[in-house]
């Protein structure tokens, strides 16, 4: 595709812009909205999820704790995790 | 129910005192997946051979990462597998299940057992990649393996430690030798291992009834991913057998592998690739299929006493189409071996079994172990063989040939004939001795070549009465002295002469 050059390098400063932005977006599943003020608690922390844009999402599937995701990181402090983890280790036992 | 609200209080109580570790897992998601093969979108900081877990609880391993996305093997169930799936990195890389509890038994790459029997909880584990000894950990090959193939043993010596591959068209008996070689390790010592790749369940089936029939399945173990289980598990095949064989290496003990055979892994790995959009280079397989052998076959070797002692024999497979031994993958494994056995289907047809071509097989190392006794008799059937081979284009002009041309391919035919031995009856080391022995002083020379194998096979149920004892001998002293020559004569001659036509 032939694009003018000037189009083009201000294309490509905002594509890596928003790839950045999305590598280092944050967010944080939980089982109810949380609290800005909460947020930040948490992510106080977890210093190696501080410095992106936070998203909170909510997903009562996870019944309750809360999940902190950025690119291929992540934590799981769900109560589901932690219910899988159980069973797994129930029927290892037999 | 004051009884419950007490309860969640006591719990409120518990968490907020408790200390919560916790771990940052390395994620990503499914984006495709093709017979066995996973791609899966990040799993950025993820390594090379490292073991993943997916939501549905299948586990895999990667074997090839670019810029956003990684190739992962799937260990297990792949059709459980949906697109978008989460996939975690476990942080470890694979590891088989080892140890003597296998022995005796049928398992699939990953350890599971596969005969039907009780399954089987291993307490080791072994990496299925693993860099192989350097130099300094090793010591030369100077023990034999005895075949049972007497020629085998004769002219093409293996010693324990050595890769000899053995090639050849479909039904040239490749399969056969590797197995005699393993029914004849029967009290040696040997622990073997047989790794099917990409077979027929049926044949599986019938080489575990083989080696059970003959009492070998006491030291074997057979690893098979067959040709219906996906590629990806075919691939890993023979990795898992070296781990075995590694395992019992380092116990001291000495190994022998066979894996039947290595072009269907080739194929395996090729399809893996291809699903990986590796690109493709001669004969569509990717770059580094030379690496995918050498790196296998290189784990075989002899431990130096210092460190264990123990070694890893291995006889790989390949099998050629029309006897083309230049095709790609031939050719790789032929320059990563130490010999190699050819087998050729002409001779095959033409009866003589096992179908060695004598003039292009070779073992290159293995001579050095050879016993004494086997080095006095095999060098005067070497030269015989050798020289029937240069006469044998004028024996069409059979009556303008001088007397000695005419005895050497006379003395030819008939050793080209005692070559012959069937299939499933491995001889012991003095029986090869004795049988090669009488050849090469001439005893032949007045038996007509049609009546060689009946004289020979008399000869052998002699040895293996009335002559266990000379037999013995020549086993325990590794030399045919004056002494046991005195011996043999009479007892040879005797037999010999039933089959003398005047
Ligand atoms: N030395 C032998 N004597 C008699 N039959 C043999 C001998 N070696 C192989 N065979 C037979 O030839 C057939 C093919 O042998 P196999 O070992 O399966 O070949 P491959 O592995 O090369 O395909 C089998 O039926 C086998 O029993
Ligand atoms: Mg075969």
């Amino acid at each position: 595709m032939r694009l003018d050059p000037q189009v083009k390098e201000k294309l490509k400063k905002t594509f890596s812009a928003e790839l950045s932005a999305s590598r280092n977006a944050v967010r944080i599943t939980s089982s109810y909205p949380f609290s800005k003020e909460y947020i930040d608690s948490i992510l106080a922390r977890f210093p190696e999820f501080s410095g992106g844009n936070v998203e909170n999402v909510v997903d009562k599937q996870i019944l309750g704790g809360f999940i902190i995701q950025s690119g291929s990181q992540m934590v799981d402090l769900s109560i589901r995790s932690a219910l899988h983890l159980l069973q797994k280790k129930l029927y290892e036992s037999v | 129910m004051k009884a419950f609200d007490q309860y969640l209080k006591q719990i409120e109580q518990e968490i907020k005192t408790k200390k919560v570790g916790y771990a940052t897992d390395e994620i990503g998601s499914v984006q495709e997946v093709h017979d066995g093969v996973a791609l899966v979108a990040g799993l950025d900081k993820a390594g090379f051979g490292e073991v993943v877990e997916f939501e549905s609880g299948v586990k895999g391993y990667i074997i090839d990462m670019t810029e956003d996305s990684v190739g992962v093997i799937v260990l297990g169930d792949y059709l459980l597998i949906k697109s978008g799936e989460q996939v975690k990195a476990l942080n470890y890389t694979l590891s088989v299940p080892v140890g003597d509890e296998f022995i005796g038994r049928s398992i699939n790459p990953l350890g599971e057992v596969i005969d039907g029997g009780a399954a089987i909880n291993a307490v080791s584990r072994n990496p299925v990649e693993k860099v192989a000894p350097s130099v300094v950990y090793r010591k030369s090959v100077t023990v034999p393996l005895q075949t049972g193939i007497k020629s085998i043993d004769a002219i093409f010596p293996i010693g324990r430690g050595q890769r000899e591959l053995i090639i050849g068209d479909r039904g040239t008996g490749k399969s056969t030798i590797a197995l005699d070689t393993i029914i004849n390790q029967k009290g040696q010592g040997v622990i073997c291992i047989y790794c099917g790749i990409g077979q027929k369940n049926s044949k599986i089936a019938l080489v575990s009834e083989l080696l059970r029939k003959h009492g070998a399945l006491d030291y074997s173990i057979i690893v098979s991913a067959s040709a219906s289980d996906p590629a990806a598990l075919q691939y890993l095949a023979p990795y898992s057998a070296s781990a075995m064989a590694e395992y019992f290496m380092s116990k001291g003990k000495d190994v022998l592998v066979i894996y039947d055979d290595l072009s269907k892994h080739a194929w395996a790995y090729r399809q893996v690739s291809l699903i990986l959009r590796r690109p493709a280079g001669r004969e569509a397989y990717p770059g580094d299929i030379f690496y995918l052998h050498s790196r296998l076959l290189e784990r075989a070797c002899r431990l130096d006493p210092k460190y264990g002692g123990g070694s890893i024999t291995a006889l790989p497979i390949i099998e050629t189409l029309e006897g083309d031994v230049s095709a790609y993958i031939p050719t790789n494994v032929i320059s990563i071996t130490d010999g190699q056995i050819f087998l050729e289907t002409d001779l095959f047809n033409a009866g003589i079994r096992p179908a060695i071509n004598i003039g292009i097989s070779v073992s290159r190392v293995g001579g050095n172990a050879q016993t004494k006794a086997m080095k006095q008799v095999a060098g005067k059937l070497k030269l015989d063989l050798a020289q029937y081979r240069e006469m044998a284009a004028f024996s069409q002009f059979e009556s303008d040939l001088d007397e000695q041309t005419k005895k050497l391919l006379n003395q030819g035919a008939k050793v080209t004939q005692l070559m012959k031995q069937d299939k499933n009856k491995p001889y012991r080391l003095g029986e090869e001795i004795i049988v090669l022995w009488a050849a090469n002083k001439g005893y032949l020379e007045s038996v007509p070549v049609t009546a060689v194998n009946d004289c020979e096979a008399q000869l052998l149920s002699a040895i293996r009465t009335r002559g266990q004892k000379l037999c013995a001998k020549i086993e325990k002293e590794k030399i045919v002295n004056e002494e046991t020559e005195a011996e043999l004569k009479p007892f040879v001659k005797d037999i010999v002469e039933g089959f003398v036509t005047t």
